[in-house]
C-alpha cells in the first residue's frame, strides 16, 4: 500500500529522520513503536504531507484499485492475510509519488491521518466535526455516500451521535479520540496513519479504541499504521512492526517476534502498566 | 434634549455603526481563518466608495451597476493582495504578515491619491433624497438601505459560516489548521476566500456609506481603525461580536457628538475602547482568554 525508502527529514538542523525505510501492505495493521522524539510523529506528518522530505527519499503509494472508492464491508480479513510480499511489485508500474503533495491532494488520494493530541475542532459541533471530515468527496453522489458513511460511524460510535449536536471540546478525551478516528474515516480513505491514539487514555479506553480499529480495519477495507508509545498492546493487535530510535528504524519483524524480542521488550514493554 | 433628536442621534449613529459593523466583520472573517489582523480593511471601505464613483462618472454605467462593478474590483484587490504579498512571505510569523498589511494599505491609499487625486467625491444616493419623517426624526432613504443592506449580509454569511460545507471549512481553519490540512481542506484556498469576502463586505460598506459621508483616497484609515476597535468591543474573532460592536460604537459616537460636542467625535470611539479594555480585555462578546487557548 505505502513504501517509503530512505526519507530524511530536518527541523533545520535536527535530523528527526535517518534514512528512514519502511513499508505497509494492504489490510496489514502495522505498528510503529519508539520512545518519546524518537520520530514518530515526524514519520507520519511527512507521509500526510504536512513535512516535506529532504530530497533523495521515496514515499511511495499503490494506486486505487479499480478506480471505484473501496467499499464499506468486504474482504477485510481476506485481505489480511493476502498481498504478501508481492504487493510491491504489483504496484511499482504507476505507484504515487508522495513527496511532493500537499495534505489536501494526499487526503483525496486515500491517505488519512489521526494526528497526535486528536485535534479536534473544539468549538464546533461533533455533527460538524464528522461531516467536514468528508470535505474532499465532492459530487452528489459521493456526498450521498458521505452521509451513509457518517450513519454507519454513528451506529458503531453510538455515543458520538448522542453528543453530535455538543461542542467537540466538551467531550471526553477517548470520546475525542473516536471523533478524530471517525473525522478520518469520513474522507474514506485506504491508508490510516494513527498517532498514539492511547496516548492519555485510561487502559480500558484504550482497549476499547484498539478494539474499534481492528474492526475497523475489518469494516472500511483499511490498511492502517499505528504509531504507540504503548508498545505491548499495539503489537497484540497488529501483524507487523517497527521500532524507531533517535530517528533511525533499528528493528521490524512481524509481531509476535517483536513482543519476544529481548531488547523490545527491555525497552518498550518493561513500562507497560496495564498487562 | 427632546425625543426627537436622541431618536435622530439613534438614526444617524445606527447608520454609521453599520459600516463600522461591515468593517469589523471583514476583520473577523481574515483574523478568524489567518490570524492576520489585516490593516488593509479601512482601505477595501475606500476602494468600494471610490470605485463607486468611478464607475458611475467616468465609464458612465448606471448606479447599480457601478456598485457592482466597484465590488467586483474590490474583490479582486483582495484576492490579489493575499496572492502577491501575502502567500508568497516565506515561513512568516503573524506580526511580519500584520506588518505586509500595514505596507500595503499605505501603497492602496498611496495610488487612490495619485489615480484619483485629494477631492472629495459624491455618489448619488441609491433611491433619492427625499427624506421620511419618523417620530419627528428625519430618515433618508440612504439610511434605510445602510441598515438593511447590512442586515441581510449578516443574515447570509450566518448562513454561510454555519450552513455550507465551504463556511464550515474556513471555520474549521481558525480552529485548528492542522487539523483542516489533514481532513482534505485546501489552507492555502481558504485564506485567499478569506480576503475576497472581507473585501467584498469592504466594499459594499463602503458603497453604501458614500452617498452620506463622501468618499476620498484617505477614508480608510480612519474606518479601518473604528472598524478595528468594534472588532475588540464585541471581542475579536466573534463576527456577531464585531457587527454588535459596530453599532454600539456608531451609536455612542453620535450621542457623544450630540450631547457634548462633534469635535470630539472620533475621540469618543477609542475613548469607549479603551475604558472597555481595562474592565474586560476580552471585549463584550468575547470568551475569556483562557479558554480561547
Ligand atoms: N517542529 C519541530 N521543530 C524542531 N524540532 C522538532 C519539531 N518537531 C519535532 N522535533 C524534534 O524531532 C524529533 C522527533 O520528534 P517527534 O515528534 O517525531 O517524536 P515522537 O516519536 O513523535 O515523540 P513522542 O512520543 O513524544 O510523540 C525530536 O527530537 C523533536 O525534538
Ligand atoms: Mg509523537
Amino acid at each position: 500500500m505505502i513504501s517509503l525508502k530512505n526519507v530524511d527529514v530536518f527541523y533545520g538542523k535536527i535530523h528527526a529522520l535517518r534514512r528512514a525505510s519502511l513499508h505497509v501492505r494492504r489490510g496489514e495493521i502495522v505498528a510503529l513503536i519508539g520512545a518519546n522524539g524518537a520520530g514518530k510523529t515526524t514519520l507520519l506528518s511527512t507521509i500526510s504531507g504536512l513535512l516535506r522530505p529532504a530530497p533523495g527519499g521515496r514515499i511511495d503509494l499503490a494506486p486505487a484499485t479499480g478506480g471505484a472508492c473501496p467499499g464499506l464491508r468486504g474482504a477485510g480479513s481476506a485481505a489480511k492475510s493476502g498481498g504478501d510480499g508481492g504487493a510491491k511489485p504489483a504496484f511499482a508500474a504507476e505507484r504515487i509519488d508522495l513527496t511532493r503533495r500537499s495534505p489536501d491532494r494526499i487526503v483525496r488520494l486515500g491517505v488519512s491521518h489521526v494526528p497526535e493530541g486528536r485535534q479536534v475542532w473544539g468549538p464546533m459541533s461533533v455533527a460538524d466535526n464528522i461531516l467536514l471530515g468528508s470535505y474532499c468527496r465532492t459530487g452528489r453522489a459521493a456526498r450521498a455516500q458521505a452521509a451513509e458513511d457518517m450513519a454507519e460511524l454513528y451506529r458503531m460510535f453510538p455515543v458520538l451521535e448522542e453528543r453530535s449536536d455538543q461542542m467537540a471540546g466538551t467531550l471526553s478525551g477517548g470520546e475525542q479520540q473516536m471523533l478524530a478516528i471517525a473525522r478520518a474515516l469520513m474522507a474514506r480513505p485506504r491508508l490510516l496513519l494513527l498517532d498514539e491514539p492511547g496516548m492519555g487514555l485510561a487502559p480500558t479506553v484504550t482497549r476499547e479504541i484498539f478494539r474499534h480499529i481492528v474492526d475497523l480495519r475489518d469494516r472500511f477495507e483499511l490498511t492502517v499504521l499505528l504509531v504507540e508509545q504503548n508498545a505491548r498492546s499495539a503489537l497484540q493487535i497488529a501483524d507487523r512492526g517497527y521500532v524507531l530510535e533517535t530517528g533511525r528504524i533499528v528493528l521490524q519483524g512481524p509481531a509476535e517476534e517483536l513482543l519476544a524480542n529481548r531488547d523490545v521488550q527491555r525497552a518498550y514493554l518493561g513500562r507497560d502498566l496495564d498487562s | 434634549m427632546d425625543f426627537a433628536s436622541i431618536l435622530q442621534y439613534l438614526i444617524s449613529g445606527l447608520t454609521v455603526g453599520a459600516t463600522y459593523g461591515l468593517t469589523a466583520l471583514g476583520f473577523t472573517i481574515i483574523y478568524n481563518t489567518t490570524g492576520i489582523i489585516n490593516f488593509a480593511q479601512g482601505e477595501f471601505v475606500m476602494l468600494g466608495g471610490m470605485f463607486s464613483v468611478f464607475f458611475l462618472n467616468v465609464t458612465g454605467l448606471p448606479l447599480p451597476l457601478a456598485v457592482a462593478a466597484a465590488v467586483a474590483a474590490t474583490v479582486a484587490v483582495g484576492a490579489f493582495i493575499e496572492r502577491c504579498t501575502i502567500r508568497p512571505v516565506k515561513h512568516p510569523t503573524l506580526i511580519q504578515l500584520i506588518i505586509v498589511t500595514i505596507g500595503v494599505s499605505i501603497v492602496i491609499r498611496g495610488l487612490a491619491m495619485l489615480v484619483w487625486g485629494k477631492d472629495t467625491f459624491a455618489l448619488p444616493a441609491f433611491t433619492g433624497e427625499t427624506p421620511l419623517r419618523f417620530l419627528g426624526a428625519t430618515i433618508l432613504p440612504q439610511n434605510l438601505w445602510i441598515l438593511g443592506i447590512t442586515l441581510v449580509l449578516l443574515a447570509a454569511l450566518k448562513r454561510f459560516f454555519a450552513g455550507t460545507m465551504f463556511g464550515r471549512a474556513m471555520l474549521a481553519c481558525s480552529h485548528n489548521k492542522k487539523a483542516a490540512y489533514l481532513s482534505g481542506i485546501d489552507v492555502q484556498r481558504m485564506v485567499l476566500f478569506s480576503f475576497m469576502l472581507s473585501a467584498f463586505i469592504g466594499s459594499v460598506g463602503g458603497a453604501i456609506l458614500a452617498p452620506i459621508t463622501m468618499a476620498s483616497y484617505d477614508r480608510g484609515i480612519l474606518l479601518g481603525l473604528k472598524g478595528f476597535a468594534a472588532c475588540i468591543l464585541g471581542g475579536l474573532g466573534n463576527p456577531f461580536g464585531a457587527a454588535a460592536g459596530g453599532l454600539i460604537l456608531g451609536v455612542l459616537e453620535s450621542f457623544g457628538a450630540g450631547f457634548v460636542s462633534s469635535a470630539y467625535k472620533d475621540a469618543f470611539a477609542f475613548l469607549i475602547l479603551l475604558g472597555l479594555l481595562f474592565v474586560r480585555p476580552s471585549g463584550l462578546f468575547g470568551k475569556s482568554a483562557a479558554t480561547r487557548a
